[in-house]
């Protein structure tokens, strides 16, 4: 991925040599410095095994309540951590559940993907392309919320609604041993997650990198062996790249201004294309229609496989046929798509 | 003179012969959910090495060396050194084979820096890895920094 973004910005360069100059511009160090606090508080999380209890907890129930808390787990916690972190569990979570209680886990799995999609809209942290418009317009922790409440609910609903026709894991109750806890960990991640949202909403990002650099060093130093550099330099080649095909499709006049339904359904569609990472970094200096532009792209991380990375996540881990994938990320985005279009085209939400 | 003994005195809580028993249970108890990762390959001076990460629920325990000429694990301590560059996808199925032949020995040492038992895994007549289990037996203990180097193989 990494290489074919360097790729990339070298043909920029060809076709725009004056690129060389301004491609740093285009990097928005408040989202990467985000991104890395927020990678970090949800490794913390994460080696706090207290989400590995939860679920453990989850499989020791039987019958279809397992599965509706599981989608409802894989929501809440990719709201919490940020949703290809909480994949990296949810997924052999559900594999080991159906090892041990028979079945094919393929429809189960990407439900919980889309559920983690879903759940990780939330939160302003949840997921890259929230951090991304929430520190480039600069909303408020509440007004965000106000805005992926409602995505998160009726989404939700929807979820629970396609997994009505799954056949469900094994009746019976599955006894898994869990990860050993450390509450330490647990409750530094959350003071951290609240020291990290204060120092945003105030503009002091780059402190909130290093006091969740030094804590976690104190508490857990494995977790700053875990920073993903070339994750970071991926982030950063993103917004060059599609920073200046933005402005190349913008001087053409191929990306007019957007607004309401039109900046919903455009970022949803560019999302099935081009992963809705980029969708939203090409999109966002074409709109002040921030809401729209949220839902959207949250919206287009389901469907095809290039919705969001997530999806590439759950095919490598799970070993899950691309077939099996769409047959029920498709028609969820589908169903989704048109619930909310219908809702903007009226004029009640976003 | 011996070197003095480092570390806080009674850091580490009590443990007994019953802890141990219990550690060494829960390790049978999870030997079949544990699966292969995706093969560590890495070169160096002296030819390629391959390492099969131990899997339980998303996170890694221990790493397996692996003989790729032999296709056969390596005995711990002992990374096994090939010529030839192997693609991990190849080894994929033998991995998983060799995880589902491990089985577990009756005895168990304790690392008191982790507070954990190391319960070691055998593969034919090799020791070839370790599951680390709580202090009282009952919950495992993931080698997170395995698991980082793991989940980077999947982006």
């Amino acid at each position: 991925m990494l290489s074919t973004l360097i790729l990339v910005y070298v043909l920029l360069l060809v076709l725009d040599p004056s690129f060389l100059y301004r491609s740093p511009s285009y990097v928005n160090l408040e989202a990467i410095s985000l991104i890395l606090s927020f990678m970090l508080v949800s490794k913390l999380m994460d080696v706090s095994g207290v989400f590995s209890r939860v679920s453990t907890w989850i499989l020791s129930l039987g019958g279809r309540k397992r599965v509706i808390l599981l989608l409802i787990t894989s929501e809440l916690v990719a709201a919490l951590l940020m949703n290809d972190t909480a994949l990296f569990f949810l997924i052999p979570l559900v594999v080991t559940l159906y090892r041990m209680t028979g079945g094919d886990p393929s429809d189960m799995l990407v439900l919980v993907t889309i559920g983690a999609n879903v759940g990780s809209a939330l939160t302003p942290f949840g997921n890259p392309q929230n951090i991304i418009i929430w520190s480039h317009f600069h909303v408020h922790a509440i007004s965000f919320l106000r805005v992926t409440f409602p995505f998160f609910l009726l989404s939700s609903v929807l979820l629970i609604i396609f997994s009505l026709r799954l056949p469900g894991a094994g009746e019976g109750p599955a006894r898994v041993v869990s990860i050993r806890m450390d509450l330490r960990s647990g409750v530094s991640a959350v003071l951290l997650l609240a020291v990290n949202l204060v120092l945003a909403s105030y503009g002091y990002y780059l402190v909130g990198v290093v006091v969740t650099l030094l804590v976690s060093l104190l508490v857990r130093r494995e977790v700053i062996r875990g920073i993903d550099i070339p994750l970071l330099a991926m982030f950063a080649f993103l917004f060059m790249d599609f920073g200046q095909l933005s402005h190349i499709l913008g001087s053409m006049g191929i990306i007019p201004p957007l607004e309401g339904v039109t900046a919903l359904a455009a970022s949803a569609l560019l999302s099935q294309v081009i992963s809705n990472v980029p969708a939203t970094i090409t999109l966002l200096n074409h709109t002040t229609d921030w809401r729209s532009l949220l839902v959207g792209v949250n919206l287009g991380g389901t469907g095809l496989i290039v919705g969001s990375m997530a999806n590439f996540i759950t095919l490598r881990i799970a070993n899950l046929k691309l077939g099996r994938f769409h047959r029920i990320s498709v028609p969820y985005f589908l169903a989704s798509a048109a619930v909310f279009i219908c809702l903007a085209w009226a004029g009640i939400y976003p | 003179m011996p070197p003095p003994i480092r570390g806080p005195p009674g850091r580490s809580p009590p443990i007994s012969k019953e802890d141990a028993e219990r550690a060494i249970e829960t390790v049978r108890e999870l030997l079949h959910l544990l699966t292969a990762g995706p093969a560590l390959v890495r070169s160096g001076p002296d030819g390629w090495h391959v390492d099969i990460p131990v899997m339980y629920q998303g996170y890694a325990l221990d790493r397996i060396h692996l003989d790729i000429d032999k296709m056969e694990p390596s005995p711990k301590g002992r990374p096994a050194r090939s010529s030839r560059e192997v693609n991990p996808s190849e080894i994929k199925g033998r991995a998983e084979e060799i995880v589902s032949e491990l089985r577990v020995l009756d005895a168990a040492e304790y690392r008191e820096p982790e507070r954990c038992w190391a319960v070691p895994l055998a593969w034919g007549p090799y020791l070839v890895a370790h599951v680390k289990i709580s202090s009282d037996g009952r919950e495992v203990v993931p080698d997170y920094g395995l698991t980082e180097e793991v989940r980077r193989y999947v982006y």
